[in-house]
């Protein structure tokens, strides 16, 4: 990263979009296994970066990995859009040396 | 880790979803089956799904050339015996033993139904995500 151009929140929104990839994984474990005997639901742990076991009774609740699954999907669609806008100032900025 | 993998597991869970379909299609066509070729009645067949697990950075780290597992899931047929085989009186049966009872197999059609219910859900459970993945990737290559 070239701090000079890229700032802090174009790493983050980087981070965000790779964790909110790593998530659609866990969630796609899940609903795969819903009928799998003893398997132990996933959830996608943002501050660990890795999967950790969602409750301690084996199962997978239908309902709360499809809207996990909603949330997800509409927060890597808002960091895209955020990510694309910055790097469109970007672009703004940069070709003002033109004129 | 990745989008792709994404893919992989939720088409795991689908072709695992299918040939529950294909079991449960079947059990139900072979309802009154009462002689298959090894000369019993049909055995009701049933899935086991079992998990395929992520590898962690551990098992990446000790052994690198080992396929490493992308998570998703197995289904496996098994012949169930968890319910037995009534047999009925039914003289007139080809099949009917020398007192004139035949056995039949052990499929029990409501809960064939309910869980051709709950599959097909499931099914479409797998490709709700598949689809939301696919809609994130084409999001990813809006970039630029």
């Amino acid at each position: 990263m070239i701090d000079g151009i890229f700032d802090p929140a174009m790493s983050s929104l980087e981070k965000g979009i790779k964790n909110a990839v790593k998530a659609q994984e866990v969630i796609a474990q899940n609903i795969a296994n819903a009928n799998t005997p003893n398997y132990y639901a996933k959830k996608f742990d943002e501050v660990l970066e890795k999967e950790v076991q969602r409750r301690d009774v084996p199962g997978v609740n239908l309902e709360e990995e499809m809207a996990d699954q909603a949330k997800n999907s509409g927060k890597h669609a808002a960091y895209i859009k955020l990510l694309l806008s910055k790097l469109s100032i970007l672009r703004t900025i940069i070709t003002q040396g033109r004129k | 880790m990745g989008l792709s993998d994404a893919f992989d597991i939720s088409y795991s869970g689908i072709l695992a979803n299918r040939l529950h379909m294909e079991v449960i299609a079947s059990n139900i066509a072979n309802i009154n089956t009462t002689k298959t070729s090894s000369g019993l009645p049909y055995v009701k067949k049933s899935v086991v799904y079992s998990e395929v697990p992520f590898s962690t950075e551990l098992d990446k780290a000790i052994d690198r050339r080992e396929k490493l597992l992308k998570g998703g899931v197995e289904a496996k047929v098994v012949e169930d015996y968890s319910n037995p085989m009534p047999i009925v009186y039914n003289p007139g049966h080809p099949d009917a033993d020398e007192r004139g009872y035949v056995r039949l197999p052990n499929v029990s059609l409501p809960s064939e139904m309910a869980d051709m219910v709950y599959v097909s859900k499931l099914y479409e459970a797998n490709i709700a995500v598949l689809n939301s993945t696919k809609k994130m990737a084409s999001d990813t290559l809006q970039i630029q």
